[in-house]
């Protein structure tokens, strides 16, 4: 007996699922560092949005969403998804804050 | 305080060889992020906005100088120099790397510490009263029972996949309660059963979050020896019958409330009733072995009256506002304020930790309590000492006198750093803080708690702040709802919703025009919650909304 | 139907029973029991006796209420046959599921390449002691922190003629 790849379980289910708006870009965590990341126009990954692809373009989307889950499978990134951009800027509040960090820090105190 | 025998260094030890092992797994692959991700959790370690954070289990707020400066070593080797108190009396830390978090628990396994069950759907640290053993209202310390209670739910075999999160606090004063035990899924109270002997009073069903309920009395008094059989009963009853179908009816608030007290207490003592308590209960021997390491220390007797008069009126006032009853005559509760308002609530240094962990050892037997505030307690300061842990506080910028004032603000991390927030609240504590920066003023207002959170998770206890203050976001600004009325103590209310929410700007006026509109109509000394429960909601409701 | 493989504290074997629901009106023995983690215990009690082996599902490894179920049927009930813990359990579990009264979970054979055998071995080895009394297992944690301090307690009052 053999199994497809939809039989996957789903502990090992990635997350990227496009169902945006507008220009879409695809973001994610490292998984070693933690830190925030978005897909670049070569495919990698980026600690700058403004490395960022925007795209709307059905293929490309289609294949950041398959570089993004080999990413998750390869243990490279986690928790990848796509965010809807406006004017080159994400359009959800929280994806605009996401990409200049804490507005506080304590550490830039010290 | 407790100290780890063999036994307990040996599973802490196992648990930080765990913990590397899971680690690797996940990073060549054996792990999927989806299995390790509550494998991670229960050891405290969160992927928030930016960053990973690691939280440390300050197991009910108590701390050796020795361990705090463990913190202070953690905040300088892995992360940026900081940690930050949370309202669970825990340390984070907002910017380790996945790959030294098990190094970090092997640090902190040196000093007897870990971050075991500091989040997760497992039976979360337990909180304590911070003034446990020095309060002067206490029927007896509560450390004990809650050391007691950290050994039994540490990788509880059968609990530690609950349907959500299960938190428990404990106090031995239920006429001051300080430890917030109507608002956790159980609380524990201390108290005197009908002949004089003391057992528990088990609360159950409380939590803010987005469902904000108080707890209700599960048991008006549990005998002392049935308490970890009958908790057992109850988190059976709650793993067996709680929902799991929805994330947000999952916590056992939501059990208790569609079942009904009764029928939920019916269940629980049935379950008690049929299980083998012999099987949990553990000997008095050994409950007297663990209350043996929280004796009272060895009090002096030759303390000389502290001259007030004579010192100068910072420390007076700093006194006035930040130093407690003790139980030990001659002696003090010292409260150190992490209340810097150009500082997020609750943040102290690295450098600031060892400053702490420095006057512990000289002046409060080494000993350092965290606070559900977000504050430290030295907890048992000679009198004629003060002057000297003053100086030292001033020394390391820990003097701030608000306790319990306008400025001692209780604020979740918000939207600068957690992965679930809905808009900022550190900005907002910074704003209010500023705004009533006056000492004179903030001591004139008297009693006053805000509390806030930066979503409806309630981190920040918004929902029992004096005015409680909630960050939402629309369209992509950020605004906030105002509650009050909330109450956090024995007396425990959740406050009022006020109605529609403020931008920041407006908020902070309105804020102010509330405590100006209390200090108009205020009746002598009256706190501001006692004149809002004379009045009612409508006049400082106006007064928020005034500019609108 | 994937390929399942049982794993006990003594080693992995392929599986291709199917357990069945519980009918109330068979009447005879029962192989294979297919145990719903929502069950209500009270149903099955007449039955008991005659089940030879019990697999409680578990939906989701984060799911928690069969390790519950297990404990009841072997503490409450005297449950002594075959106790399956079914569902993809991982080896950071394997511990919890003996402790709470399991003989073994199954899982599928291509989970197998992550979770190999000796993850499942090595996860049982994890521990030595566990804190909670009457969850000790000779296979995981072989002793409750509780009892040893008393047994080490004993035995410092016998080993030392001074102490009263
Ligand atoms: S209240 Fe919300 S924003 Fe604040 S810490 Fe909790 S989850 Fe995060």
């Amino acid at each position: 007996m053999s199994e497809t790849k939809s039989e996957l379980p789903p502990t090992i289910k990635t997350s990227a699922k496009h169902k945006g708006k507008g220009p879409q870009a695809m973001t994610a965590n490292e998984l070693r560092s933690g830190l925030s990341v978005w897909m670049t126009q070569d495919f990698g990954w980026s600690r700058d949005y403004a490395d960022a692809l925007l795209t709307e373009d059905d293929a490309t989307i289609e294949r950041m969403q398959d570089v993004a889950n080999a990413a998750e499978l390869s243990n490279t990134v986690v928790g990848a998804y796509f965010i809807d951009t406006v004017n080159g800027a994400p359009a959800r509040y929280r994806e605009r804050f996401r990409t200049h960090g804490p507005s506080y820090d304590t550490a830039d105190l010290i | 305080m407790y100290r780890y025998d063999e036994f307990d260094a040996e599973f802490v030890n196992a648990r930080v060889a765990q913990f590397r092992d899971q680690v690797e797994r996940r990073l060549d692959g054996r792990l999927s992020e989806a299995e390790f991700r509550p494998l991670r959790l229960m050891n405290g370690l969160y992927l928030q906005l930016h960053a990973y954070m690691l939280r440390v289990a300050v197991p009910y707020g108590t701390l050796r100088s020795e361990q705090l400066r463990m913190l202070a070593h953690l905040a300088d080797k892995y992360d940026k120099g900081y940690g930050h108190v949370t309202t669970r009396q825990n340390m984070q830390f907002n910017w380790p790397v996945l790959g030294d978090v098990p190094d970090m628990l092997a640090d902190l396994a040196s000093v007897e510490m870990h971050a075991i069950q500091t989040s997760g759907n497992c039976i979360r640290n337990v909180t304590c009263d911070p003034y446990a053993g020095a309060a002067a209202d206490e029927i007896e310390d509560p450390r004990p029972l809650a050391e007691l209670l950290r050994q039994w739910s540490m990788l509880h075999p059968e609990f530690s996949f609950l349907p959500r999160k299960f938190k428990i606090a404990v106090t031995g004063a239920p006429t001051h309660d300080r430890a917030m035990v109507r608002a956790h899924d159980i609380g524990i109270e201390v108290v005197r059963g009908p002949s004089g002997e003391v057992g528990y009073h088990i609360i159950v069903g409380g939590g803010l979050g987005r469902t904000p309920i108080i707890g209700e009395t599960l048991r008006a008094f549990c005998p002392k020896d049935e308490l970890l059989p009958y908790l057992d009963a109850t988190m059976r009853v709650y793993n067996r019958f709680g929902r799991r179908d929805n994330k947000y009816k999952a916590r056992i608030k939501i059990l208790v409330r569609e079942t009904g007290i009764e029928e939920f207490r019916f269940l629980v003592d049935e379950e008690f009733k049929a299980l083998d308590a012999s099987d949990i209960m553990v000997s008095q021997a050994e409950r007297d072995r663990i209350a043996a390491y929280f004796a009272p220390p060895e009090y002096a007797s030759d303390i000389k009256a502290l001259d007030l008069e004579a010192q100068p009126e910072a420390f007076r006032k700093w006194v006035e506002t930040n130093v407690h009853t003790h139980v030990q005559p001659g002696y003090a509760i010292v409260n150190i304020s992490l209340k810097d308002p150009e500082r997020a609530p609750g943040d102290i240094t690295a450098e600031q930790m060892r400053a702490v962990a420095d006057l512990a050892d000289k002046h409060s037997f080494g000993e350092i309590r965290t606070t559900h505030q977000q504050n430290m307690v030295l907890a048992h300061v000679r009198q004629d000492e003060l002057r000297a842990v003053w100086d030292g506080l001033v020394a390391a910028q820990l003097e701030d006198a608000n306790i319990n004032l306008i400025g001692d603000i209780i604020c979740c991390p918000g939207m600068d750093f957690c992965a679930l927030a809905t808009a900022r609240s550190i900005p907002v504590a910074q704003k209010i803080a500023e705004r009533f920066n006056d000492h004179a003023r903030q001591q004139a207002i008297g009693e006053m708690q805000i509390k806030i959170s930066g979503c409806i998770n309630a981190c920040g206890h918004h929902h029992v702040g004096h005015i409680g203050i909630l960050g939402l976001e629309k369209a992509g600004v950020e605004f906030y709802q105002v509650t009050l009325g909330g109450d956090a103590t024995q007396t425990a209310r959740v406050g009022d919703r006020t109605g529609k929410g403020l931008s920041e700007a407006e908020l902070i006026d309105g804020i102010e025009r509330i405590v100006d509109r209390y200090m108009d109509v205020r009746e002598g000394n009256e706190r501001f919650l006692d004149t809002y429960q004379r009045l009612g909601a409508e006049t400082f409701k106006e007064a928020l909304y005034a500019d609108a | 139907m994937p390929m399942l493989d049982l794993i006990s504290s003594t080693g992995v074997a392929p599986n291709d029973v199917e357990p069945a629901l519980f009918d109330a009106a068979v009447n005879q023995d029962i192989d294979a029991l297919h145990l719903p983690n929502d069950a209500d215990l009270s149903d099955y009690l007449d039955a008991l006796p005659r089940v030879k082996s019990i697999f409680v599902d578990f939906p989701a490894f984060t799911d928690g209420r069969g390790f519950s179920l297990a404990r009841l049927l072997r503490h409450r009930h005297g449950y002594e046959g075959l106790l399956v813990a079914d569902g993809q359990l991982i080896p950071d579990q394997f511990a919890f599921a003996l402790q709470c009264g399991f003989d073994a979970v199954r899982v599928k054979r291509s989970e197998r390449e992550r979770h190999t055998a000796e993850a499942w071995q090595a996860a049982l080895d994890a521990f030595d002691v566990t804190y909670q009394r009457g969850y000790a297992v000779k296979a995981g944690p072989a002793t409750s922190i509780f009892d040893a301090r008393l047994t080490a307690a004993e035995a410092n009052k016998t080993t030392d003629p001074f102490s009263a």
